[in-house]
């Protein structure tokens, strides 16, 4: 649950964040649409494909585990990108504090 | 002086004459009793009161308690007017402009007197602020004794200022709040970096990262050294360096991250891309990826390769970052060995 939350979390800013772009680009609506759709159909392709992946015998289970250490790779890489980035200066930020605390709270109490 | 001062600020009094008066009579009292307020100009009001020979009809303020302070404070001019004959009672007439007593009283801020200026103070503004002033001073804390109410006003004071700040406030509301595009392009959100400020994350950037994190340290990376492959550690070690490469290609979007097209916010129209009389684009800021990005015209996004390469990092990042997801059935006991 906390992962689910995580990446939601982070998946809202990225979609944002595209559509921002591609509406500074001026965009027309279906480009727009269809960029957002696409990467917003991205994820639940991949939970898919893990899925499938799981489902099958032990053959596939080293590929399933292989990509699942990728994705954790990118995530431990995702988080400190946006820990390190949001630091102001190495200010002391008490919103920063709170909300990384809280999640670290929600990660160990909740499970995975 | 005298009757003049009394019919000015509305008060039936009855001029009587303290020791006080001879001793101020060299600042200009008696001649102008418009700029009687100069006596005690500049003077913090309890340096005022301990200096004062003579503190009034003794009621208002000998007074000892916690509001003992702002008391003095409200009745400063009361006792100048004391000094000058006048009732303690009658309101000072501040000058326009000032902040209102009461209302600094009622928030507990510390309150410096200003001299009254002299100069206008006896216009019909000031005439009617000075009414209005004396009706709330003798509602609010013209008894000295009502101190519950003072305190409710307090209270009620607070209650409004948190109301406003609730309503105000960018940062209380952050992650309710829709984000914006402006009509010039610039992105102004709440949930992605707010742009006025560059760098500055909001509550949810942060509660993910931590979560993220959080997650990974603690259940994600023991579950998949548990596994037992000898290369689980280069795959994860390969995850992080192919995001770190991912990110070079999509500029950072994949964070949320705009927060470049802060330092774009010339808004003249000559700098604006599609304007017909368009200048070459200028330097600043060419080096950040966002803004090779942004900078190209919306008929070539599918012609160009950066926005092909925003779109495959884009893809390949969600397509990874679903896999976890797989083992949400798995028992517990295969979880964490």
């Amino acid at each position: 649950m906390p992962l689910l939350l995580g990446i939601v979390l982070h998946k809202a800013p990225t979609t944002f964040a595209l559509a921002a772009l591609l509406l500074r680009q001026k965009a027309s609506p279906l480009m727009l649409w269809g960029a957002v759709l696409w990467v917003a159909c991205c994820t639940p392709l991949g939970l898919w494909i893990g899925h499938s992946l799981g489902q099958t015998g032990q053959d596939n289970q080293e590929i399933l585990h292989a990509l699942m250490a990728l994705a954790i790779g990118s995530f431990l890489q995702i988080a400190s990108t946006i820990l390190f980035e949001s630091s102001n200066n190495h200010k002391f930020n008490w919103l920063q504090m709170f909300g990384a605390l809280l999640g670290a709270y929600l990660a160990y109490f909740m499970g995975h | 002086m005298g009757s003049g001062v009394y019919s000015n600020i509305g008060v039936d009094a009855v001029p009587t004459r303290t020791p006080c008066m001879e001793n101020r009579r060299d600042l200009g009292a008696g001649r102008h009793p418009e700029r009687s307020m100069l006596g005690i100009a500049d003077q913090t009001v309890g340096d005022a009161c301990s200096a004062l020979p003579i503190s009034g009809n003794g009621g208002l303020c000998q007074n000892s308690g916690p509001l003992r302070q702002r008391v003095q404070f409200c009745f400063l001019p009361c006792q100048q007017s004391l000094c000058l004959g006048m009732d303690p009672r009658a309101y000072f007439v501040p000058p326009m402009g000032q902040h209102r007593l009461v209302d600094r009283i009622a928030l507990g801020k510390p309150h410096r007197l200003v001299a009254n200026q002299g100069r206008g103070a006896f216009s019909i503004g000031h005439r009617l602020w000075g009414l209005a002033r004396l009706v709330d001073c003798w509602n609010f804390v013209g008894d000295i004794s009502s101190f519950a109410e003072a305190r409710c006003r307090i209270f009620h004071r607070s209650l409004i200022s948190s109301a406003q700040t609730l309503t105000f406030a960018p940062h209380a509301l952050d992650w309710f709040r829709a984000p914006v595009l402006r009509p010039d392009g610039r992105y102004h959100g709440q949930i992605i970096p707010r742009l006025h400020e560059p760098g500055s994350f909001s509550m949810a950037a942060y509660l993910c990262g931590g979560l993220l994190f959080s997650t990974a340290i603690l259940h994600l990376v023991p579950e998949v050294l548990a596994y037992g492959h000898r290369t689980e550690n280069l795959w994860l070690l390969s995850g992080f360096f192919l995001q770190f490469i991912l990110e070079k290609f999509s500029a950072g979007i994949e964070h949320g991250h705009l927060h470049h097209e802060a330092q774009h916010q010339c808004d003249h129209p000559l700098h604006d891309e599609n304007h017909p009389h368009n200048h070459p684009p200028k330097d600043h800021g060419a080096t950040e990826p966002i803004h090779r990005l942004t900078r190209q015209k919306s008929v070539l996004w599918l012609k160009n390769a950066r926005s092909w390469g925003l779109m495959i990092s884009l893809s390949i990042h969600g397509l990874i970052e679903g896999i976890p997801y797989r083992d949400l059935k798995i028992p517990v006991a295969l979880r964490y060995p």
